[in-house]
């Protein structure tokens, strides 16, 4: 475990290297943040609540899903790049994990990303916008947990397309069209209470929900009792299918790699 | 010598076209991931829309019409100006040296040369969509008058965004590494002009309108042949300048970017 600690401590450390990319996303995630804020301060007028859902916790909602879509490291190719490069089967020589070893990697960059470019837009967001606090200190520890959880997801998501790296030429595509459909789906363009309530029955049964919604809707309390320890106990169940199918997908492909002598 | 060019575009389209799409699959998804990519943003817009009616009076059409201007004129631009998307990595490689070699003007050659077809197909794709969804139920009388407005509209979008680029990349003669700015500006600058200008704050507003001047690519023209009531902030003869900017900040950028070639050093 320890080793894998180091692979994520060097990770995080290694953005310290370029202060000025930080500024730069820090002001890409707050433009995109203020996009959001002035549509719907303009959509709001003359209203006080749109189904039970106050201006304040729409734009928190957005400020919550868009930060966190910012910080998590995804879409990059690290299936497809070793095989092209030729140096997948050396990886597997390692005395590491291949995958546990890039999942810490990601982590490590990702809370880097969540302290040093997230956590100063939503400082200066506090300036302008009226955002809504969590319901009590309760629920806010209940959504980091749900958070941490969302992130397993949604890399975990993010890793099986990368899998399909071992049968197709080129995975850009699948991670892309993945991508979009958390933004739509998701709550990074619209918060998924908005979405007619016939596509949130279908989004039941993808991993979609798991990434942004359920954190959200516990930050704002709105799961009561039981439903809270069911909507973590979905979260995990996502967890396992997922990992159940990276793990699957996995054996098949380096079988693949192996037989070709591709790799 | 214009039917040289015509030829010479002719000749690099072709070849870029055959380069792109040479694998068939992958070419395909890799243009169905832009389009999905691309209209995922809109689509989002559609989903609140579908809650909230209108935006400070646009309905959803009406910000589809304005959406396929941007992504029509996003389209033609990337046909012409792709190059100075990729200036940095142009001057790196060693390609922009090849250019200057070569016996023709420098700036026609880098204008002919550089389309990302899949991606001009992609955007293509969407402002098709978004112009059927759209044009024959947003109250637009089309006629002679409307339809010559409207392709000049098309011109000068895809003038006013070249101008932008090609002013972001003669920074690249200086430094060779301000990919991030340039990406930034642009990228998220166009992100605004999804929605009607008129929601923003002042200064906002300002800088799309003068500085990075998106307001007038779609939403001033989308103005003229909707009228919208929003317009009544601005003056009138806002709807008449996209072309005026378009030519005042190309000739600007391409004043900008000939002195700055002096600088070059291979």
């Amino acid at each position: 475990m320890e080793k894998y600690i180091k692979f994520a401590t060097i990770k995080f450390m290694s953005n310290f290297e370029n202060p000025f990319n930080n500024i730069i996303e820090i002001l890409e995630t707050l433009l995109f943040f203020v996009i959001y804020w002035y549509v719907f301060r303009t959509l709001y007028q003359g209203k006080q609540t749109v189904d039970g859902i106050t201006c304040s916790m729409a734009v928190t909602a957005m400020l919550l899903s868009i930060g966190f879509d910012y910080s998590y490291y995804k879409g990059k190719m690290y299936i497809q790049e070793k095989m092209r490069q030729g140096t997948l089967l050396v990886e597997l020589i390692k005395p590491v994990d291949f995958r546990l070893r890039l999942l810490f990697e990601d982590m490590g960059k990702t809370l880097f990303f969540v302290v040093f470019r997230y956590l100063p837009v939503v400082l200066i967001a506090m300036l302008f916008a009226n955002l809504q606090g969590p319901k009590s200190s309760f629920h806010f520890i209940l959504f980091f947990i749900s958070v941490f959880l969302g992130y397993i997801i949604s890399w975990l998501f993010d890793f099986v397309c990368n899998e399909m790296a071992f049968f197709t030429l080129s995975v850009w595509g699948i991670v892309s069209i993945k991508n979009a459909l958390i933004d739509v789906f998701g709550g990074v363009f619209v918060p998924v209470w908005f979405l007619p309530v016939a596509v949130r029955h279908i989004l039941i049964f993808t991993p979609v929900l798991s990434i942004y919604y359920i954190p959200v809707n516990l930050y704002f309390g709105l799961y009561d009792g039981v439903k809270m320890i069911l909507a973590i106990l979905y979260q995990i169940l996502w967890i396992v299918l997922l990992g159940w199918i990276s793990d699957r997908v996995w054996k098949r492909g380096i079988d693949q790699v192996i037989l070709k002598g591709a790799g | 010598m214009s039917m040289d060019l015509i030829q010479l575009f002719k000749a690099y389209a072709k070849t870029g076209i055959k380069t792109r799409f040479q694998y068939h699959l992958d070419s395909f998804l890799l243009s169905l991931a832009v389009f999905v990519r691309e209209a995922s943003s809109i689509f989002g817009v559609y989903f609140l829309l579908l809650k909230f009616d209108t935006l400070n009076d646009w309905n959803i059409k009406e910000i589809f019409f304005m959406f396929s201007i941007l992504s029509a004129t996003y389209s033609l631009f990337i046909m012409f100006f792709m190059v100075f998307r990729d200036f940095p990595d142009w001057i790196k490689h060693g390609d922009f040296d090849r250019i200057l070699l070569r016996p023709r003007g420098i700036f026609v050659q880098m204008i002919l040369n550089g389309a990302d077809w899949v991606a001009a197909l992609s955007h293509g794709c969407i402002s098709i969509l978004m112009f059927i969804l759209s044009a024959n139920s947003v109250g637009i009388r089309w006629n002679a008058g409307s339809i010559f407005y409207y392709l000049v509209t098309m011109i000068s979008g895809t003038v006013i965004q070249g101008a932008i680029f090609v002013f972001f990349s003669a920074f690249n003669f200086y430094f060779s590494k301000n990919h991030g700015i340039k990406e930034f500006v642009f990228w998220k600058s166009r992100r605004f002009a999804t929605f009607p200008v008129s929601i923003y704050g002042g200064v906002v507003q300002n800088i799309l309108m003068f500085v990075i001047p998106f307001a007038f690519v779609n939403y001033f023209p989308a103005q003229y042949l909707l009228r919208k009531s929003d317009m009544a902030a601005y003056p009138e003869y806002y709807m008449y300048l996209s072309p005026v900017i378009a030519i005042v900040g190309f000739t600007l950028a391409y004043v900008f970017w000939r002195f700055s070639l002096r600088y070059y050093q291979s």
